[in-house]
């Protein structure tokens, strides 16, 4: 299985930005984020106490419908749980998240979100970091489809995600608990609890940290994308140090 | 006025409506802990239990003019749908004389095969033909569910702005439901046109070559209308779908080749229904948190979470206006009374598990026995009665 | 190494600067001069995002004296409207006085031009300086319209996000956004540069609908010049899937089926804006954001790659010289010679490494077979 390709990217406007790249669909998501904003526009809709997040989807051939805008229900207040939106600062402001589908093919109407979900996610999270918004917890996300034949595949291919019964999207947050446990088209609650299993055996494997915080290196978690997330954010902190590693 | 002089004290007094106004949190929390019910489960503020269902009301048939229709009442919520067939030539279909090269080979293979298949009744093949037929349906947009807000059904409502995210996404997942259920079937939205076979003299060769052809299609305008919001608006515009689909009639339309337009007769007898296949429920529940959020790492680090929560079943305006978590289960049971999973949807919130997930599944599979026996009595009163459901609570 | 101290120093002469000083065991190591607005709007996005970063970097308001002022700016003070300093509007002129553009660049020079292309055709991703810009292509079959039963349609659709810079909001097209696309229309799809009439498949029944989705990733000034380069890298990019008319009905040949068929480009028309300013007598090309907005006036000039002028339009603001806006012209037509042969030249690149992984991957299924 090939590894995504993600990158915090440096956006000259926006706060923070970042790319990250699905092999397996073919989908590449660019993210950016504005945080914390004025939004004067909206005032009627800011909270006193917390932050508004808003996120909006522009795919990336067709123009957004109504498909990008339940798909953005749900990133929202998915990312909306994970943001410290009471953080000093942030009330009374806005959080701005933009995610541009550049690679990949569109969803048409009555389509599903779902494959796209993780590279969403992912490509979210990495933006958020990299604008430096505080999160109470980062997370990863997996994606599953099952076949007709009741079989569970893990980060299907185009062809398997059109031909398959049903399709299934689980985030852990770095804390383990579910954030997001997403499920379209009919599949019995037995699968579904398989695949929920699975889908924590993938977590537990990949980011159980040991006592001195490093992750053991095994083979099983090579495969988290939990791991994507942590090395980019790795590579990005070795650039922007690195005058002061060069110095030493 | 009264209050006023009851309050003429010093110490401020606060009415039950005020407080809750002024601190939802703490006042769903106090009701909670304060009222348990007679067999000790705490109750909500609406006195209702943790997963206790509001009564519901479902009518069917209330618009003369309308191919289906029904009302659905649950609580204060009330929703209006309004089903309207309307024929769509093939000729309009913008793309309906464009084959692609390689479908048009799938289809010649389709019809070689279906020949095979009524030999062998092989089910992939059976299957692969409802995924084609499925997608027939989304191409051609043949249903069209939309979801629009009453002036007036919520405070929060302005009239005259675009659609809210709410009504687009509402609309989006009924639309996506219909998709991944495959509730109606393609063949009952088809207009044939079986061309007179001229040359009946000669046998079975000119059989191949007077296939049918396909004239014009039925569209679906399936018109949700939210008359009064009081929660639990998506269950409300589903259980409203379901039953207007099985109440939608269908007239007998033929292609007339002189005039060369289609005609719809009007004779009841010879109209049909749709076939549905599956008909499963809808269940939202909302995840009650008394604590706010955190608001730095710190807290995040000291760990706010875990004072506990509570899941309330099919929330009602004031509870949702609360809660930031919400799970969304659709299901249904099959012959063997296995548990299917239509949609189920976790978002908001970092507290139910899938342990808690499995135990609301199974819930909302409980909840769609009743659901499907409701459904059946109004369809089978015929139109248009009222039938009322008592509101239940349910546990897994 | 650690910082063990941060001097920071406002400097009096230069109102509104500030400087930092990072000392290691009490020795400089580091000295940024700060061009901060303390008391203007705080538009200055990239001193925010710098100071965060710096706070980001050296744990926070611990190391950076907290009770500084400029901090308050990196905690969250943003405004989302386009707007310039004074400070910096004065720096810019002040600058073009003396004969210098703030970036050091000669007043008819470009920024770097990048131009790649994704593995779909007609995904162009170009960058010009720091504006960047990706251009997708669709192709769909519809009806064409009912006065033009021989044409098909093109169209380019732009949305500015908060994604190429903060001050833009989604659902409200800002003047900008619809300025910069009436140019794109003006240049690309008036001049006909696509011609429509081969689009057509079945006369009136159905056509081919092209459209250029443009994504603007980052805005630095320019944008016009930028999207205008990249929709016309991506129009020459693109290939449709084949169609034909058999009988009245169109037929589709899937990209495997047969090899795709590139637009019918008529001409290369590229725009080239120019600003001007009230008290300096400078025209530039290519501004940057902040030159834009410092700018009392812009022209748009668009020609083809003959040379001929398709597109002239002088947006409001102040009146220009007749015969130094003549002069620009000339200028724009070199620099619109030399775009396209930059683009040509990228665009031959792609073909030919596509040609190669084609043969590779013929061989290796010769191989496999």
């Amino acid at each position: 299985m090939a590894a995504p390709i993600a990158s915090i990217s440096d956006a000259f406007r926006a706060d923070g930005s970042a790319s990250y790249k699905c092999p397996v669909t073919g989908y590449r998501v660019l993210a950016a984020v504005n945080a914390p904003v004025e939004l004067p526009a909206r005032k009627g809709a800011l909270k006193p106490q917390e932050a508004t997040v808003e996120v909006s989807i522009r795919p990336g051939k067709l123009s957004p419908s109504v498909v990008e805008k339940s798909a953005e229900s749900i990133l929202r207040r998915m990312l909306a749980s994970v943001i410290l939106r009471r953080h000093a600062g942030y009330p009374r402001r806005g959080v701005v998240i933009t995610l541009a589908v550049v690679e990949g093919e569109p969803v048409g109407r009555s389509g599903t979100y779902l494959p796209l979900m993780p590279a969403l996610l992912h490509s979210s999270l990495l933006a958020l970091m990299s604008a430096a918004v505080p999160l109470s917890c980062t997370f990863m996300t997996l994606f599953f489809a099952v076949t007709r034949s009741d079989e569970i595949v893990r980060d299907p291919t185009p062809a398997a995600i059109k031909d398959a019964e049903s399709l299934h999207v689980i985030s852990f947050s770095s804390t383990g608990r579910t954030l997001l446990d997403l499920v379209d088209g009919p599949c019995d609650l037995d699968i579904w609890a398989t695949i929920h299993q699975q889908a924590k055996d993938i977590y537990q494997g990949a980011a159980v940290p040991g006592p001195d915080g490093d992750i053991s290196m095994d083979e099983e978690s090579n495969n988290a994308p939990g791991d994507i997330i942590r090395e980019t954010v790795e590579d990005r902190l070795r650039r922007d140090y690195r005058w002061e590693f060069e110095t030493l | 006025m009264d209050s006023l002089v009851q309050n003429a004290n010093p110490k401020l007094q606060l009415t039950p409506t005020q407080f809750a106004a002024i601190e939802p949190n703490a006042y769903i929390l106090s009701q909670l802990s304060q009222r348990p019910s007679s067999n000790g489960v705490p109750t909500r503020a609406n006195a209702r239990e943790q997963f206790e269902f509001r009564d519901m009301t479902v009518t069917v048939g209330g618009f003369t003019h309308a191919n289906g229709s029904s009302t659905v009442r649950i609580g204060d919520t009330s929703v209006v749908c309004g089903i309207v067939a309307e024929q769509i030539y093939t000729s309009e279909v913008p793309s309906w004389d464009v084959s692609q090269a390689s479908v048009s080979a799938n289809k010649r293979r389709r019809l070689a095969s279906s020949g095979k298949t009524l030999l062998d009744n092989d089910e992939e093949t059976d299957q692969a033909y409802d995924n084609e037929e499925s997608r027939h349906i989304e191409d051609r947009c043949l249903l069209v569910p939309n979801v629009t807000m009453n002036t007036g059904c919520t405070p929060g409502y302005v009239p005259g702005a675009p659609p809210s995210e709410d009504e687009q996404s509402i609309s989006n997942n009924l639309l996506g439901l219909l998709r991944s259920t495959r509730m109606i079937q393609a063949e009952d939205l088809r207009i044939w046109y079986q061309p007179p076979n001229l040359d009946a003299g000669e046998s079975d060769s000119s059989n191949e070559t007077q296939l049918p052809e396909l004239k014009a299609f039925w569209v679906l305008h399936i018109d949700i209308m939210v008359m009064s919001y009081g929660g639990n608006i998506f269950d409300a515009a589903w259980t409203a779908l379901v039953a207007a689909l099985r109440h939608v009639t269908i007239p007998y339309a033929w292609w007339d080749v002189d005039k060369e337009i289609v005609l719809c007769s009007d004779d009841a007898s010879k109209a049909h229904k749709l076939s549905l296949r599956e008909m499963p429920t809808s269940c939202w529940f909302s995840v009650f948190e008394p604590q706010p959020r955190p608001a730095s790492q710190d807290e995040v680090a000291r760990g706010s979470l875990g004072d506990g929560w509570w899941i309330f079943a099919d929330p009602d305006g004031y509870e949702e206006s609360v809660c930031e978590e919400n799970v969304w289960c659709v299901v249904s049971k099959d012959k063997n009374g296995k548990t299917r999973v239509y949609r189920a949807q976790n978002v908001g919130g970092s507290t139910v598990d899938s342990e808690v997930m499995h135990n609301l599944l199974q819930i909302s599979a409980k909840k769609w026995e009743d659901m499907k026996s409701i459904i059946d009595e109004v369809v089978a009163t015929g139109s248009p009665r009222a039938v009322a459901w008592k509101g239940k609570s349910y546990s897994a | 190494m650690k910082v063990s101290e941060i001097n920071v120093n406002v400097l009096p002469e230069i109102p509104g600067t500030s400087e930092f000083k990072y000392f290691t065991h009490r020795l400089p190591v580091l000295t940024f001069t700060l061009t901060s607005p303390l008391c203007l709007p705080p538009s200055t996005k990239a001193e925010m995002r710098f100071l965060s970063r710096l706070c980001r970097k050296f744990g926070t308001a611990s190391a950076v004296p907290a009770q500084h002022s400029l901090l308050s700016f990196g905690t969250g003070q943003k405004m989302s409207k386009e707007t310039l300093a004074a400070i910096e509007h004065e720096f810019i002129l002040s600058g073009l006085r003396q004969g210098y553009r703030h970036d050091g660049r000669g007043d008819n020079d470009y920024r770097e031009l990048r131009v790649s292309f994704g593995q779909d055709y007609g995904h162009v991703n170009l960058q010009l300086g720091k504006t960047s810009v990706i251009v997708r292509m669709s192709a769909t079959v519809g009806k064409p319209h009912q006065d033009r039963p021989f044409d098909g349609t093109f169209n380019i659709q732009m949305e500015l996000t908060p994604m190429g810079s903060p001050g833009w909001e989604i659902g409200r097209p800002s003047e900008y956004e619809s300025q910069v696309l009436h140019v794109l229309d003006r240049v690309i799809r008036h001049s006909n540069a696509l011609d429509t009439e081969s689009l057509c498949i079945v006369k009136g029944v159905s056509c081919w609908n092209i459209t250029a989705y443009v994504h603007v990733v980052d805005y630095d000034g320019n944008l016009t010049d930028a999207a205008c380069m990249a929709i016309m890298a991506a129009l020459q990019h693109f290939r449709r899937p084949d169609s034909e008319s058999r009988g009245g009905e169109a037929i589709i040949y899937g990209l495997e089926e047969r090899v795709p068929v590139p637009l019918n480009i008529t001409r290369q028309p590229l725009c080239v804006s120019v600003i001007f300013f009230n008290d300096v007598n400078n025209q530039l090309l290519d501004p940057t954001y902040k030159e834009e907005l410092a700018a009392d006036g812009e022209f748009v000039i668009g020609m083809d790659d003959s040379g001929l002028v398709c597109f002239f339009e002088k947006m409001a603001g102040v009146a220009s010289q007749p015969m130094s806006t003549l002069d620009m012209m000339s200028v724009a037509g070199e620099r619109i010679k030399e775009h396209n042969a930059k683009l040509q030249k990228a665009l031959k690149a792609d073909l030919a490494q596509r040609a190669e992984l084609g043969m590779t991957n013929e061989a290796k299924a010769a191989n496999d077979r």
